[in-house]
């Protein structure tokens, strides 16, 4: 809508009114512009306020013929005179409105504003209604959609709201429950008053008598309410425990008009309580019935675990400890230090740590024991708050290694025992054939034909030394009998001894001897007999499937590497050992050779490198011959009982 | 004009008893260390009888009866079968070789004429040996 000019010819309270009119908000969108006012009065009120307002005022209305843009003149004079000049001598693009018009204009005007009015009062009550409407509505939305279960009941024990989380706790829709009294269903498997009914009755004497056991107490917020818990069997299905408060619902005089319930499902915690309990049972359990003795201390250094392996061990009874003694008082002074100085240093792992460490410990009755120490001590927020340590009885530890060992070796010796009487059924029948030799030769006077059969029977004697040396070796629990040997000296030994059994085989033993290696320290009839069964097997692998190549060789050779005292290789040129066998070496009894072995030479000579502290290892590659090496250490081993 | 036996066993103290036995009642022995051997000796010295090893080295006692048997010349040869074996392995040799030989069953193992368990007894050694050569 373009502007619209208007002046007003007449400046009497019409003309103030007209101007507040045009000046109101709602006829602002009139766009009407008052440009002019007109009054032979200079006194008259309106050309005042046009003055303050900048508009145009005179005291001769035909100067406002000459306004820009005029569009109406409104007479407001009430002369007719004026009204009638105006007609006749305005510019003829400019519109005049009497005051006859003007004032029927204004009344219409003064009556769509009382109805606007009107209208306005009224929607703005209709609005504030939504509002209060909008607002229940959301605090019911709330109420609905809060994760905490709750319910509603009337004056006449009605349900009358059940929201979401009630339903989820309950498994009740609210649709069934809305309007219904049915509210204790899912918490009791008969019917029976809740507290929100007895709150609704007032009846306190039952309120104290049905929840008495259920730790009732009143609410310290809500005046009136009262809360307790509870463990609803019923509910769920692993029964729930809940936390409950229900409060009064009171109108403006005080009077009850319903109660609200609500809920707090703590079964979680409950079960997690539990699960607690569980496994500090389980821990507890697990560190009284340990093999290890498992000894804890706090910030102060006072012994609080103190389990029956400790007991065992140490001969003190829990009670005579626990919260009473530290581990200065049960350990030797001397070994509290080290055993300290350990923890902060790092050489029985990292600081703060003991790992496998062997201290003497001490026993109520002042014997010593000897103990292998494990710890760490206990931080909190960079705190020291205590050490836990664990201590084992050397002695029985050793003695279960040997018994384990020894079953072993038993259980292997049992296993080739059949075996053995094989290879002893064999030796007897050489026996008995040398027998038979040495009685013909003799019959016939057959010098050397006697002395044929007199070597068979030496041969089979010897073996039958062979085996039990081997047997002795191997299940016994022996240490080395140290002396200071020249190494080459055993395998000269050696040499003479295999000499003609490796001529019958065809096989050419040569010595590798090494020059000044020193005496070392061994067991002389224990290392014979290693060196003797490589040997042997090394004959063996070159005539095993009676492949004697052209030049069959065992290769003795000695020398000495850095950081060992000696090492024997015994390398021949024959078979090879097959990948599966490699396997079954040293483990079990076992021979490629059938009646003709033992099984027993290369785990003897293994215990035999063991119990020196020294080392037996092979190479080997099928068709073209094995080196087994046999390193022993520089000086005796340091005894470890 | 005695006899000749061939022992072949890689084992000596065997060839030395067998060989004593035999000789001891009027034979002639001669000895072979494996199967190859055996073979060769077999074909230059023409045995009148051959005890054989079933366990043996590079060629074993199984390997050069066939070649034994399957050669014209060689196969009359009576070979009795040496076994230290049926104890260990659980074989039953007796009843193995005890089966008549029969080449339309497709079973190529050849049979021995005899055999004879270590520890091996001389008279019933002896005894085999005699009934062979008869």
């Amino acid at each position: 809508m373009t502007s619209f000019n208007v002046a007003i010819v007449g400046g009497g309270p019409g003309c103030l009114a007209l101007m507040d009119m045009i000046s109101m908000d709602r006829l602002r969108q009139l766009q009407m512009n008052l440009v002019g006012i007109a009054d032979i009065d200079a006194d008259a009120p309106a050309l005042k306020k046009a003055k303050s307002l900048n508009i145009y005022t005179t005291h001769d209305y035909r100067n406002l013929f000459n306004l820009e843009d005029l569009n109406l003149i409104i007479e407001l004079t009430g002369n007719p005179q004026v009204s009638r000049e105006l007609q006749r001598e305005k510019p003829s693009k400019v519109q005049v409105m009497d005051h006859t018009v003007a004032r029927l204009f204004w009344d219409v005007l003064r009556l769509e504003e009382e109805k606007l009015k009107a209208q306005q009062e009224g929607e703005e009550r209709l609005e504030a209604e939504r509002e209060a409407r909008r607002q229940r509505k959301t605090a019911e939305g709330i109420l609905h959609g809060t994760p905490i279960p709750m319910f509603v009941l009337n004056r006449d024990h009605k349900i009358v709201f059940w929201n979401k989380a009630v339903e989820n706790l309950t498994g009740f829709p609210a649709g069934e429950m809305i309007g219904t009294n049915r509210h204790w269903e899912p918490f009791f498997p008969q019917k029976r008053q809740i507290l929100a009914d007895l709150i609704i009755d007032g009846d306190l004497e039952k309120i104290r008598e049905l929840y008495r056991e259920m730790h009732l107490r009143r609410s310290p917020i809500v005046e009136g309410a009262f809360e307790a818990e509870h463990y609803f069997a019923h509910l769920g299905k692993n029964g729930t425990y809940l936390y409950f408060n229900a409060a009064p619902i009171k109108d403006d005089s005080g009077a009850v008009q319903g109660a609200i319930v609500t809920y707090q499902d703590f079964s979680e915690r409950v079960r997690m309580t539990e699960e607690i309990r569980r496994r500090e049972a389980f821990v507890q359990n697990l560190i009284e019935n340990s093999i290890d003795g498992i000894i804890a201390t706090d910030a102060r250094g006072k012994i609080v675990i103190f389990n029956r392996g400790a007991t065992r061990m140490l001969g003190y009874g829990p009670e005579e400890i626990l919260g009473k003694m530290k581990y200065q008082e049960i350990l030797s002074r001397g070994t509290a230090k080290v055993v300290r100085t350990a923890f902060y240093g790092s050489e029985y792992g990292p600081p703060g740590k003991i790992i496998d460490m062997e201290i003497e410990g001490r026993k109520k009755d002042g014997d010593s024991i000897p103990l292998r120490f494990s710890g760490t001590l206990l931080y909190e927020k960079g705190q020291e708050v205590g050490s836990v340590v664990f201590i084992q009885d050397l002695r029985e530890i050793h003695r279960l290694q040997k018994e384990k060992e020894q079953a072993q070796r038993m259980a292997a010796i049992g296993r080739t025992v059949a075996g053995l009487a094989h290879y002893i059924k064999n030796i007897l029948n050489g026996l008995r054939g040398g027998a038979y030799v040495i009685d013909s030769a003799m019959s016939k006077q057959d010098l050397d034909l006697t002395k044929k059969g007199w070597d068979m029977v030496e041969r089979n004697i010897d073996q039958i030394s062979n085996i039990v040396t081997d047997m002795l070796i191997y299940s016994s629990d022996r240490k080395p009998r140290y002396e200071r040997i020249d190494p080459n000296e055993i395998v000269t030994g050696i040499l003479e001894l295999m000499q003609d059994r490796a001529g019958l085989s065809r096989v050419v033993l040569v010595p590798e001897l090494g020059k000044g290696l020193g005496k070392v320290a061994m067991d002389r009839t224990a290392v014979h007999r290693a060196l003797l069964n490589l040997v042997s097997n090394a004959i063996d692998a070159c005539t095993l499937e009676g492949i004697v190549k052209g030049n069959a060789l065992v290769r003795i050779m000695t020398d000495k590497p850095s950081g060992w005292g000696v090492r024997f290789r015994v390398i021949d040129n024959g078979t090879g050992i097959e990948r599966e066998t490699r396997e079954k070496l040293f483990k079990d009894f076992y021979t490629t050779k059938g009646y003709k072995g033992t099984g027993l030479g290369l785990p003897v000579t293994q215990k035999i490198a063991k119990e020196h502290g020294g080392d037996l290892s092979f190479e080997t590659e099928p068709g073209k011959g094995t080196t087994f090496t046999l390193l022993l250490p520089e000086g005796e081993p340091r005894s470890d009982d | 004009m005695s006899r000749k036996i061939l022992i072949v066993d890689d084992d000596p103290d065997v060839v030395l008893f067998l060989s004593t036995v035999l000789q001891d009642h009027g034979f002639e022995a001669l000895d072979a260390r494996n199967g190859q051997e055996g073979f060769e000796k077999t074909t230059a010295e023409r045995p009148d009888l051959i005890l054989l090893d079933l366990m043996m080295p590079e060629k074993s006692g199984i390997s050069l009866l066939n070649d034994l048997k399957s050669d014209e010349d060689l196969a009359r040869i009576p070979v009795i079968m040496v076994t230290g074996v049926s104890g260990e392995t659980g074989i039953d040799l007796e009843h193995f070789f005890k089966k008549p030989a029969s080449g339309d069953t497709g079973d190529a193992v050849p049979r021995p004429d005899g055999y004879i368990e270590k520890p091996v007894d001389p008279q019933r050694l002896l005894k085999l040996v005699q009934e062979l050569l008869d």
